[in-house]
Formats: C-alpha cells, structure tokens, sequence
C-alpha cells in the first residue's frame, strides 16, 4: 500500500467517524389535523400545511402521521372532533379556522395547537400577547377581520355613489362574524353607508340570501372570512356576477373566479406558515416562545371584465394600487 | 548425566538471558519510538499551530466581510426605500396637486412593500393625506404634527431615521421621515416594516449554520432569520457583541471578531459591521462549533496520521530492536551454554557486521575450549588409571610385607614356648640366639619398609660429594668377604682409583644391597666387583655366577618383595626389597642401573655414576661413629607418655653415662629443672604426646622455657611419611620405634656434634639456625 493512499484511507476514516448513522426514533409522532371545511375543498390548502411541515423538516408518512379531521362545514361537529383527537393522544393539534381553534382550546389546555386564523387570537383570550403567547397556543392569523374597513373602503372608491352595503358572514362561526360585524359598522357609519347583514351557514342559506340580496340591491358586498365561505369562493362568485353584485372578498381566487375584486393575503401562505410553526414544536418549541404571526403582504386585485360588465368606471387610483388587474 | 545438568543450567540463564534480552529490546525500542514520536509530535503541533492561526484569521476575515456584506445590503434596503419616498418631495408643495400626491403615494405603497403607511405633510407640518395598507386612508385630516420630531428633525436635516418601535409590541417598524430639497416641498412620513428587512438577512449565508442579524441603537433585534426572535422584541444589548458594537471598535482593530453567546445562548463566533447613518449592527454569527469543525477535522485527521505515525514508528522501533537484540541474544545464549560446558554450542549470526564477527570469535572460543577439554579429560583418565595401578602395587605391597613380617614373628613365638618349657643351658643358648636372628630380620625387614616410605615420602635427600669409589669398595669387600665365605663363595673386590660425584652414603647403600643380592643367590663359583672409566662416567659392575634371571621377570625383580624362585637353597634373610630400593635411589640420584643376565650362568649389574677429578686426600673425621663420645657429663630428658619406653629409654642412657630425667609431658619436664635449675643438653621426645601434643609442640615449648637452642630428636611408632615430612621441615631427626641401641646411640652423637659444631660456627661467623634445615640424616642405619 502506497503511503498516499494509506493517507488516504485514514483521512477517510476520520471523516466517516462522526457519521455512524443514529438509531431510528422509536416511534412517530401523530399530528391532528383540525378543518372546519371538507377535504375536498381544500386541497391546496392542506398541501400548503404539508410544504410547511416539510420545511421544518417533517414529512408526512416518514416522520409524522396525520389525523385529519374535517368538520365539512358542519361548525358544531368541531368540538367532538377536537375531543377525539385528544383522546386520541395525539402531539399537536393543527387547527384551522376560528371555530375549529376554540374548540380545541376547549379540548385541550396541554396538547400544543398551532392555529391559521382570521381573528385577533389576543382579543378572543387565546395568547397573552402577539409576542409572547404565554399558554399552549399559537400560530398565524391573516387578519381578515381587520381587513374588513380597509376592503370597505376600496370598495367604495369603485362604488362611490352607493348609500348601501351588504355583509355576508357565517352565523355559527359567531365569534369572527360578531368582531368583523363590529368594525364594519364603525368603518359604514364614517363614510355615512348602510350595512345590511347577510347570514349563511349552508348552501342552501347561500342561495336564499343572494336571492334576498338581489332584492335588496346594496351598493356593493364584503364577504367575510370564514371557512364555510372560503371552500365555496367559485360558487359565491357566480353568485355576485350572477345578481350583479360588485362584492369584495380576501382572496384572490375570488376575483380570479369572476368576482369584481379581492384584498388581503395570499390563501395559502398562512398554512404553510402553520406547518412550519407545526414543525418548530414537534422538534421541542414551546408554543408559548413563538409569537403569533400577522402577514406583512397584502394584495389588491381587480377584474377589469367584471367592473365592465357591471358598468362600473375603475377610478385611477384603484388602478395605481392594484397589485393586480385581471383583464 | 552432564548433558542433563548442562540443560538445566542453559535453562536458568536462558531465563535470565531473556529478563536481559527484554530490556535491552525495550531500551532500544522505547529510544526509537520516543526520538521518532518527539520528532513526529513536535512537526504536529508546529504545523497544528500555524494552521490554527491561519484559519483563525482566516474566519475573522470571513466573517468581517460577510458583516460589512450584510450591513451594505441593509443600508442599500434602507437607501432604497428613502430614495423611493425621496419622489413624493421633489415637486414643490405648492405646484404638488393632491390628486397627484395621492397617486404617488398610492405607486409608493404598490412599489415598496415595506412601507405599511405613507403620510404627507404639508411644510407647516399638517397632515394632509396618509394611506395604509391596514387600514383606511385619510385624506385632509390637518392633524398638526409640527412638533413632533418626524418633522422637525426632518426638515433640520432633509432625513429622520426613527427609532424601531413595534407594533402591536411585536411588528418591528421604523419612521423614514424625509424633507425635500426645497424649502416648501413638505415632509413624507413613511413607516417601514422592518420584518421585510428579513428578506436580506435570512438570504445571508455564513457556512451551514451561520447567520446574520440586526440590531438598532438601543440592543433591540430587528431583524434576525429566526424571525420569532424579532416579534417577540428581544432585548440584546446584554450581549457582549453588542455592547462591544455599541462602544464603537474601530475598524479592522481584530477585536470586531470574537467568541461569544448568541441570543439562545449558544457559543458563536461573531462579528459586525455598522449600519451608519441608522446606528444599527449587524451581526454575523457563526457557531463555533461549526467555525472549528474543519480545523477539529484538521486535528483529528492529523491526529490520526499522528497515531498512524506513532504506530509505524513503533513497528519500526520493534523491528530494529529486533534486528539488534535478537543476534546479542544468540551470543548471550551461546555463551551461556559454552559457559554451562556445552563447547559443541556454535552461533548462527548473518548480519554482516560486527556482531557476526563476534559470534564467529565465540565459535572458534568454543572449538579450543572442547580441545583442550578432551585434552584434560584424556590426561585425568590416564592418571585415573595410574593412581589405580598405584593404589593396587600399595596394597600387594603391604600384603607382601604383612606376610614377610609375619614370619620371624611365628619364629619368635615358637621359641618363646620353647624357652617356657625345661630346656638345658646350650638348648636355651640356641634358641636365645635364634631369636636374636629373628629380631634381627624383623629389624632390618622395618628398615627396609621404612628407607621404601622414606624414598616414596621424598624426604631422602641426596646429598653430593665427589669422593674415591675404593672407600665404598673397602667397606663392601670387608662386609661380604665373611658371608661369601661362609657361603663357600669368592668375593673379589678390585680396587680402583677413580673418584665419583655421588651421595657416598645412598650409593653405598645400593651397592650394598646389589652386592648382597649377588652373595644371597649365589650357589657356587663367586661375585666380582670392579669399575670401567666409561666417558665421564664410571661402570660400577656387580657380576656374578648364579642362576641368572630370566628375560620375562629382569623388570619385576626390582619390584618390591620380589622373589626369585629358588626353592633348593633357604633363602635366609631375604627380604625382597633390596632391589626395590636400589631401583628408587638410583633414580633419585640419576644412576642409570643395567642389567645383563644369562641363565645358568649368571647375571651382571652395573651402576653408572658420573666420574670426579680425583682430589688430595686430607685427614677429615671419617664419620659421625669416629667422634668423640660426647654423653659424660650431659643431661638428656626424655618425653614420652608411655612408662615402659621411659625406664627401657632412660636405663640406657644412664649406662652410658648420662644423666636423665624422664617425663611424661613437656610441662612435667619443665617442672623437674625448674627445681634443679639446671639446663639439659639433650631432649627426645615421643612424637604423639597426650592431649594431642607433638614431640615438635614439647620440643619448641621447652626450648622456649629454657631460653635457647637445644638439640632435640624425635622417635615415634607412626611411620608415615607426613610425620618424617613434618620432622624434617623443623629440622630433626625422627627414629621409628623400635629402635635399636646402637641406632639410638648414633643418632644421639651425631646430634651432641653436629649441635656442638653448630655452636662453634656460630661462634665463627655467626650463622643462624637455618643450619638445622640443612642436615642430611642418614636414612639408614646399620644394624
């Protein structure tokens, strides 16, 4: 042997040491997975969760295993979900929309929930603060509620000799809708607008409240956040093109659907954040050390093709803000 | 047998070789590896050192640059920002329609993600406009702000940095204020979320786990990849890397890197650069762990080489240790063997120098030391044998004598019961003299044991002088004529002139003994005597007309008691030692003896003596017998523990006119003169004393009580050579009992003369004593 390669060799020893591989956990960790909506609906969604998960590091089927539970809609179904999936023992509850994080809270105080939510989890009691959240809850809340003013107010610019606004929110996912309802008609009353509110829980109720809409004929609609609402955006904007209805909602996929324009954050980027978040306490986090998290992007989308059919005149500065125009 | 011992033996200093053999191959291996480990381990650490340093700085420069990288890169975000804001205060306020400022500041939010809101001022410091991405715009609300520092600060130096301030206490947010170049061109108030600063940071990359992170003035995170840190607004300006920023090092001092804690807490290598115009930091930390690994890498590889080294020096250390120690431990054990009488032992050594030379020399060692062991084994045998053939002619020889003396003995018995019974006066005559014959032969049968054990004692020795041979030829012609006579023989005697170099008194003796010999077996005719001049040496022939010797016994006849057969005649005295004792003196003097013989007509003996230049005659005292008798007058004290020696002894002496004391001990003796005072002239004394003494002890002892030399003989019944050898080491004369009158009267003349002219030369010339040792005692005397 050469005296190289005996170097060599050595070398290579030396290096490979610190690489004996290590003994495989035990056992993998479950995950509940906690959904107002159906599966179905959300397979974008759940895939955000998973890229997520991935980035800290966890995949599912390799090292986590997922319990999935879906609510379809169903919002008095999601506190025997969320005992189940205490019984059930499992690591982290995932948790999405408002709802669906309140009855967890209400299952559990121990279990570490990750929520991805509209609402103002310090205004609700959930974390002692944004920043320290204190208990066994934290997560990422796209602050949809707040946004409502603000999607008002564009709406308005587009709309602006409308004396009448309508609401639409989901009556059993009452604790967003009271809060979104309050700010909205505090934001109505400054620019001197009615506000009608619309209830819908169902699809059925969907129906019979655009047909109630219709008759109604508000100036413009905001449609709030709200799981129920979220999994049907293309069927609610068929709706509004349908009664000629300018309406405005959080996500884009709204507008892309037909509707006249959307503001707010991009849908999927709150469930990745959670399934990074997810990630950070199944490696040993403590919930109560990582902050809540708001979205710093906001976009402002526009369906030209829409605002014409409606007849409606874009005002330039609508224009100069939008992110987006869909011609 | 030998070779069993000689095994064990190898055995035991094997063991002991291989205890040397280790530690010789432990000294030499433990030298090897610990000069080739020094030399290893120093070039190491040197090299460890150096590459220690240099990494070192190497990271520190790293590390410095990838902070002024960052710092740059958050300075360009800022400047970017500001420049972006900078439009909205271009134009004149008053040439600046609102329409136009609420687009701009519309594009400004669309462009700049970071700013959250946007105010307008007009230069008296009123709000005229401010949009939100949160919440709804405000147009003309003329909230005064001219007070607050937004502005004046502002409108002071064009820009105002605010401090980063968070929102809802977790959104880190800054207030970018800037004034525009002319005079009433308004303040845009910006408020930029610093989260976006994020994006710049978590991009920067130091190693695997490095990271870099900003904190502003007062030691709070700005921005950090771990983005939780920055909404939980953590405070640290504890840390020692901050607060080193914020006492300004300056640049390039070396102190900007150094080992510290991160914000968890754990050991980083750290570094930082200024952001100025904001009086921010940036961090760039790099775990130390990781910092060091290549270098932990470096040291375990080198430390493995190090190892590798180590272990080769050690094989080779052994190897050469080996290769040294393994031919010494075949020398040691070679030795070891040829040491243990093991001379077949030969070394195999092939290294080629020196050692195989020595272990060759080993070998030939080896080959001489088994020569000359044969050698030696060879010569022990044969002397072996010799003392074998020795120790059997010793005892043949006391067989012969016991048996010759046995004769007279049963004679003397004989006759003694005769004279017991009635016999007449001429009958007990006849058996009186019988028995004087018989005591005769026993007496001369003792002498002749006793010149034998003084010859074999080499006690006898010869004493040289040149005198004319006719005065031996006279004696022997009066001794024999008689015999011959009697015999019926003729005895002639021819006279010569010639002189000889001899001991007179032992050539006498062997002529005598030769000559009675002839006279003995001689039947009829007669013996002849005469010399031939030979050269320078004389033929002294004895011829005579007996039976002759045969061929087959001319060697034995000088053996002792050997008898030739002779059955006719009595053999009348013979004793068989005669010749024995010729054989003995003539070698002692070197007188060849020749023998020539035919049977039935007789035989020839010749003694060949060197010839003297004859010398004038001159009247010297013939012998000791011709001097004056000395003992009228003497004192003679006699030692002796038996009481029946001392009467016999002491009745003698009186006779002949001495005066005795007898005594049984030295002491005894010393007590009588003690009364007397009175000195004696002449001491004998037994040779075994009582109480283990000797006759030499009482001798010596009296001597010293008396205070002088006085003369002294011994007589002892112990007839072995060591007592004569011991007597005449001190110088006296030792008579074997029993002793015959006339011996014991000749013995004590000599000594009162020989003492008496000791004394006189004494008085001469003052010679010493050592004279004593000189005396040459005639070792036979006549009976």
């Amino acid at each position: 042997m050469k005296r190289r390669d005996f170097v060599r060799l050595l070398g290579g020893a030396t290096v490979a040491w610190p690489l004996v591989p290590r003994a495989q956990q035990p056992a993998i960790p479950t995950l509940g997975f906690l959904h107002a909506g159906s599966p179905e609906r959300n397979v974008d969604l759940v895939a955000a969760f998973h890229q997520g998960l991935s980035e800290s590091g966890y995949v599912e089927g390799r090292n986590i295993a997922i319990e999935y539970c879906w609510a379809e809609d169903r919002y008095d179904r999601l506190s025997a979900l969320a005992a189940h999936l205490v019984r059930r023992k499992v690591t982290l509850i995932a948790a999405t929309s408002t709802g669906a994080v309140l009855a967890a809270r209400q299952a559990t105080s121990t279990i570490p929930i990750v929520f991805n939510f509209a609402s103002d989890p310090v205004e609700l009691g959930l974390v002692a603060s944004l920043s320290r959240p204190g208990g066994n809850i934290t997560g990422i809340t796209f602050l949809s509620g707040e946004l409502a003013p603000k999607q008002l107010e564009l709406l308005h610019k587009l709309v602006p000799t409308a004396s009448t606004m309508a609401l639409l929110v989901n009556p059993t996912n009452s604790t967003l809708a009271e809060s979104v309802l309050r700010d909205l008609q505090m934001a109505t009353r400054r620019l001197g607008l009615r506000l009608h509110v619309m209830l819908a829980s169902s699809e059925r109720e969907l129906n019979q409240t655009f047909a109630i809409l219709a008759q109604l004929q508000p100036g413009g609609l905001i449609i709030g956040a709200d799981a129920f609402l979220d999994g049907r955006i293309g069927q609610i904007a068929a709706l509004t093109v349908r009664y000629l209805l300018p309406a405005i909602y959080q996500f884009r996929e709204f507008a892309a659907a037909g509707g006249l324009m959307s503001y707010g954050t991009i849908h999927t980027d709150p469930y990745r954040e959670a399934g990074i978040y997810a990630g950070k306490i199944l490696v040993g986090a403590n919930p109560g050390d990582l902050p809540v998290q708001q979205p710093t992007k906001f976009k402002l989308v526009i369906n030209l093709k829409t605002a014409r059919a409606f007849g409606l005149e874009v005002p330039r500065p609508l224009l100069v803000r939008a992110d987006e125009v869909i011609e | 047998m030998r070779s069993a011992a000689g095994r064990l033996f190898n055995a035991a200093h094997a063991a002991g070789a291989a205890v040397v053999r280790s530690r010789l191959f432990l000294k030499y291996a433990a030298l090897f590896v610990a000069v080739v480990c020094l030399a290893l381990l120093a070039n190491g650490l040197v090299e460890f050192w150096f590459s220690y340093q240099d990494y070192k700085a190497l990271l520190v420069r790293s590390q410095r640059e990838q902070a002024v990288a960052a710092a740059e890169k958050i300075g360009q975000f800022i400047e970017g920002v500001k420049g972006e804001i900078g439009w909205m205060t271009q134009v004149p306020w008053s040439e600046y329609s609102r329409e136009e400022q609420y687009l701009d500041a519309l594009r400004l939010l669309r462009q700049v993600p970071a700013i959250t809101e946007l105010a307008q001022l007009d230069p008296a410091g009123h709000e005229h406009m401010r949009v939100s991405r949160l919440v709804m715009d405000v147009v003309g609300s003329g909230l005064d702000l001219s007070r607050e520092p937004k502005f004046t600060e502002a409108v002071a130096h064009k820009i105002y940095y605010g401090p980063a301030y968070f929102r809802r206490d977790s959104e880190p947010y800054m207030t970018i204020a800037l004034a525009g170049a002319l005079r009433d061109s308004g303040v845009s108030v910006a408020e930029v979320n610093l989260k976006l600063i994020w994006d710049v940071v978590s991009k920067i990359k130091v190693g695997k786990r490095g990271y870099a992170y900003v904190v502003d003035s007062a030691g709070r995170l700005i921005a950090h990849p771990e983005i939780n840190l920055v909404l939980r607004n953590t405070n640290l300006s504890q840390l020692a890397q901050v607060q080193t920023a914020k006492a300004g090092v300056p640049e390039g001092s070396g102190e900007q890197v150094l080992v510290a804690k991160d914000p968890q807490g754990h050991e980083v290598l750290t570094a930082y650069a200024p952001i100025a115009p904001l009086g921010w930091s940036v961090f760039v930390d790099l775990p130390t762990e990781e910092a060091y690994a290549p270098l932990y890498a470096s040291v375990l590889r080198s430390g493995a080489l190090l190892l590798a080294g180590l272990a080769l020096a050690v094989l080779a250390g052994l190897f050469l240790a080996r290769r040294m120690v393994v031919p010494i431990q075949i020398l040691c054990e070679g030795a070891t063997r040829i040491g243990g009488g093991d001379f077949g032992q030969r070394m195999s050594i092939k290294t080629g120098d020196e050692l195989e030379v020595l272990g060759e020399q080993f070998n030939r060692m080896a080959a001489h030391l088994q020569d000359s062991y044969a050698n030696l084994e060879r010569k022990v045998e044969e002397r072996t044998h010799q003392l074998e053939a020795a120790n059997l002619s010793k005892s043949r020889f006391i067989a012969a004598a016991s048996h010759d003396l046995r004769q007279p003995l049963q004679a003397l018995g004989l006759f003694v019961a005769q004279l017991r019974g009635r016999v007449s006066a001429g009958e007990r005559e006849r058996i009186v003299d019988r028995i004087g014959t018989a005591v005769g032969e026993t007496n001369e049968l003792f002498n002749a044991l006793l010149g034998i054990s003084k010859l074999d004692a080499g006690v006898v020795e010869p004493s040289l002088s040149d005198f004319p041979i006719s005065r031996l030829l006279q004696r022997l012609e009066t001794t024999f004529t008689g015999a011959a006579h009697k015999q019926g023989l003729r005895l002639r005697v021819v006279s010569s002139g010639a002189w000889v170099r001899s001991d007179i008194i032992l050539l006498e003796r062997i002529l005598l003994n030769v000559v009675s010999n002839a006279v003995r077996y001689t039947s009829h005719g007669g013996v002849i005597v005469g010399c031939r001049r030979r050269g320078g040496r004389l033929r002294i022939e004895v011829w005579d007309s007996g039976p002759g010797i045969p061929e087959d016994q001319r060697q034995k006849i000088f053996d002792e008691f050997y008898r030739l057969a002779k059955p006719e005649r009595n053999r009348g005295g013979a004793i068989g030692l005669g010749l024995a004792i010729v054989d003995r003196l003539c070698r002692m003097l070197d007188h060849p003896i020749e023998l020539t013989s035919s049977l039935g007509r007789g035989s020839r003996f010749t003694i060949i003596v060197p010839a003297a230049v004859p010398q004038l005659l001159s009247e010297v005292a013939t012998s000791a017998q011709d001097a004056r008798d000395a003992a009228s007058g003497k004192t003679v004290v006699v030692v002796d523990d038996a009481a029946l020696v001392l009467e016999g002894m002491g009745g003698l002496l009186r006779r002949w006119g001495f005066r005795v004391v007898v005594a049984q001990s030295y002491k005894q003796a010393l007590a009588q003169f003690g009364e007397r005072d009175k000195r004696p002239d002449l001491i004998v004394s037994d040779f075994h004393l009582p109480d283990g003494e000797t006759g030499i002890e009482a001798i010596e002892q009296m001597r010293d009580g008396f205070g002088m030399s006085i003369p002294a003989f011994l007589v002892s019944g112990d007839t072995s050579p060591e007592r004569l050898r011991e007597a005449h080491a001190k110088g006296y004369y030792l008579l074997h009992k029993p002793v015959s009158p006339m011996r014991l009267r000749a013995v004590l003349n000599q000594v009162l003369n020989d003492h008496a002219k000791q004394r006189t030369e004494e008085d001469d010339d003052n010679c010493s004593i050592v004279a004593l040792s000189g005396i040459s005692p005639s070792p036979f005397a006549q009976p």
